[in-house]
């Protein structure tokens, strides 16, 4: 009998998704090598993307891919073997008594939770309507009293029960989590919570991220802030945040202009580019209070700060030529980084340890990424394909660099490149313009930008190898995405 | 084709009886009025103006006849500028949205309480695709530029430099630099002085007009001068 469900097991984690069918091109070959290579020669607009849209977009030269005229083509989006998701089912939350939940605090709460897990690319959620076959809602709470072999024939083998009283201001929420195959509770420490309309949200990423940290032995991030410029009225941009799964929109109150560029900043504030006749400059906000830092003769922008050592790196031009400037958090002890002649210099991004940084530069003729010290020493290029890499975005553990690559059609997508063996990898690929990546904390998600749904670009998610693209928010012109540390 | 309409009007013109000067004038004004185009015939706009205020001062003068000459000349140049606007009508339409667009950007802007007014007299340098070189239409610009700054020696301007949406926010910032940098060395050369120039980069942030298509791109690779 056991043997039977791991090998049922094993064959369900080899298994492709395919019960949920997404659109996602790269997810659709993850199974079949084959297929993808195929698709990547023969690169045409995917079927999803409203190539109309998109006059920019065209199809790919399969001559020059086959004759390798330039690099970047040979690069695509390659399959990373099947998708290992753990199969999970959440049944509804069961209420104990007779209060009624009125603010639905049960429902938000598995929804929350399910959604969450479904983004994490590491969980593979069991549809809910397979859960009749339990019924759920009848129930025990009990490893004596729970159907294991039920669960386990709709294909879960995680199980997360939670059930609620409910007072009239708030419920009380236990979460019991069951491993099926074994038929036994696992040892999560999660306390029971008293639950409120306000933080419901909250407390479901707070359990799922420790969720997460149980299966693979690093916490989640949900729930964590993502910052970026929105359209504001008429030409302004204003400057606003929302969490992982797109709720929870709050704008900063900023003065009116075009504010762009955000990355968060030190204690708790906010860095950001203000477009101005009186120049362009870098503001921090900080306990609702606005400080210029800069003042730069011709422009400063792009700041990104490094929370260990307290510094904040931006692109600055004192005169026509712009170059990578350090300072402290309060914009004192200015000092110039690079000093590259007749050349753009911009986009500084800290190594998580704060003593390096990548930077993009055209010194060679074209914008390419290079790293340098902290101290002004040991430079070096480190992408050698494409001619147009820019954004660069340290990765959380050290090793990659994601940035935004042209290649040979004008089309944008994203790429990382590893900074010791200078390995280039593709994200994403034929669907619309994908800009402006950022790396979620612990280093397995990106927020970008993308053009695949309208021409105005809205934000994504997506794992790390490029899986698992989901859209955060349906709000057109959200741009320069940016993930709290 | 031009050239043939201001000559078949001129000699409409002097077909005309012998109107009072005064009438010709009120014409002249209304036709300057009604023609709409100072924003793409700027340059015959001007000239109809030019020939306005010669007819007012002729007639202050008591010279009727210079007055009423001028004040044909001033009609036919109007209708001239008429035709020109219309012929150029879609570029024109949009240059008003932007100079309306900037308007509002800079009465709006609390952050900035210095009033930024957009000088209708100037055009807008406009830069090809991943170009911070001019183009000879974008170096006429200039010099139709370069000219009002030297007849207002007092009056410095912004650049504001724009790019087109296409590229990444922050080096696109560092390439409209570029194309401020070359409008302010090309115009620095031809005499201004670069003291009274200053570049605002604004890279892909403030579009012209919103639009993907590629004259919509075009219309935002862009230099603009900004009195101030």
């Amino acid at each position: 009998m056991l043997m039977s469900r791991y090998f049922f097991l094993a064959l369900l984690l080899a298994l492709p998704a395919a019960a949920s069918a997404r659109p996602d091109k790269k997810d659709a070959h993850a199974d079949d090598p084959a297929a993808a290579a195929l698709s990547a020669l023969d690169a045409k607009p995917d079927a999803a993307t409203d190539a109309s849209a998109d006059p920019g977009q065209q199809t790919i030269n399969q001559e020059a891919v086959v004759l390798g005229v330039d690099p970047l083509s040979l690069i695509t989006v390659t399959p990373g073997g099947p998708p290992v998701r753990i199969p999970i089912a959440i049944p509804d939350s069961i209420k104990i008594g007779d209060n009624a939940d009125e603010n639905g605090l049960g429902r938000t709460l598995c929804d929350v939770i399910r959604n969450d897990l479904t983004m994490s690319g590491l969980f593979e959620v069991m549809p809910t309507e397979t859960y009749a076959l339990v019924n759920p809602a009848k129930e025990g709470l009990t490893t004596s009293t729970i159907q294991f072999d039920s669960w386990y024939n709709i294909g879960a083998s995680v199980l997360v029960k939670t059930h609620y009283t409910v007072n009239p201001e708030h419920g009380e929420f236990a979460f019991d989590v069951f491993n099926v195959d074994t038929a036994s509770p696992i040892a999560l420490k999660f306390p029971t919570q008293t639950i409120t309309p306000k933080n419901v949200r909250a407390v479901a990423h707070q359990f799922v991220n420790k969720l997460i940290g149980f299966y693979t032995g690093t916490d989640g991030v949900f729930g964590s802030r993502i910052l970026f410029a929105a359209q504001g009225k008429s030409n302004f941009r204003k400057i606003q945040a929302f969490d992982t799964d797109g709720f929870g929109l709050a704008s900063y109150d900023l003065p009116e202009a075009i504010n762009v560029m955000p990355e968060w900043g030190p204690d708790g504030g906010i860095l950001y580019t203000q477009l101005s006749p009186q120049g362009d400059n870098l503001f921090l906000y900080a306990d609702k209070k606005l400080t210029q830092l800069t003042d730069f003769e011709g422009w400063a922008s792009g700041a990104d700060y490094c929370p260990k050592s307290r510094k904040i790196a931006f692109t600055g031009a004192r005169e026509q030529n712009s170059n990578i400037y350090i300072m402290d958090a309060d914009g004192s002890n200015l000092t110039q980084l690079t000093d590259m002649p007749d050349s753009i210099q911009t986009s500084p991004s800290w190594s998580p340890d704060c003593r390096r940084l990548a930077f993009v530069s055209n010194y060679s003729g074209k914008p390419q990424i290079y790293i340098i010290n902290a101290d002004g020493t040991g430079m070096r290029r480190i992408t050698w394909v494409g001619n147009y890499n820019t954004t660069p975005d340290w990765s959380p553990k050290g090793d990659l660099i994601a940035f935004t690559a042209r290649d040979e059609r004008n089309v944008f997508d994203i790429f990382t490149v590893n900074v010791n063996s200078g390995e280039v990898t593709r994200l994403t690929q034929d669907q619309g313009h994908n800009r402006e990546p950022s790396w979620a904390p612990d280093g397995r998600y990106l927020v970008f930008e993308s053009t695949r749904d309208g021409k105005q670009p809205r934000l994504y998610l997506m794992n790390q190898d490029g899986r698992w693209q989901t859209r955060l928010s349906s709000t057109p012109g959200l741009k320069t995405p940016t993930w709290h540390f | 084709m031009k050239k043939i309409f201001l000559s078949l009007s001129l000699l409409l013109a002097s077909c005309a009886s012998q109107e009072p000067a005064s009438q010709l004038i009120q014409d002249a004004q209304s036709a300057i009025d009604d023609s709409n185009a100072q924003n793409c015939a700027a340059e015959t706009f001007a000239l109809a103006q030019a020939a306005l205020r010669d007819a007012q001062k002729a007639q202050q003068n008591g010279d009727e006849e210079t007055a009423r000459q001028k004040a044909r000349l001033a009609q036919s140049l109007a209708a001239q500028a008429k035709e020109e606007a219309q012929l150029n009508a879609e570029e024109c339409e949009k240059r008003k949205n932007i100079s309306a667009q900037i308007k509002e950007v800079f009465d709006d802007d609390l952050a900035n309480p210095v009033a930024m007014q957009p000088d209708a007299e100037f055009q807008i340098i406009y830069f090809d695709f991943d170009e911070s070189s001019l183009s000879s239409n974008a170096i006429a610009a200039l010099r139709h530029n370069v000219d009002i700054m030297k007849q207002k020696p007092a009056q410095n301007v912004l650049l504001a430099a724009h790019t087109d949406e296409r590229g990444t926010a922050e080096y696109n910032l560092a390439l409209s630099q570029k194309r401020g940098d070359a409008v302010k060395e090309h115009a620095s050369n031809m005499g201004i002085e670069p003291s009274r120039m200053s570049v605002v980069p604004y890279g892909k942030e403030s579009p012209a007009s919103t639009g993907t298509r590629e004259q919509d791109y075009a219309l935002n690779r862009r230099v603009e001068f900004i009195s101030r």
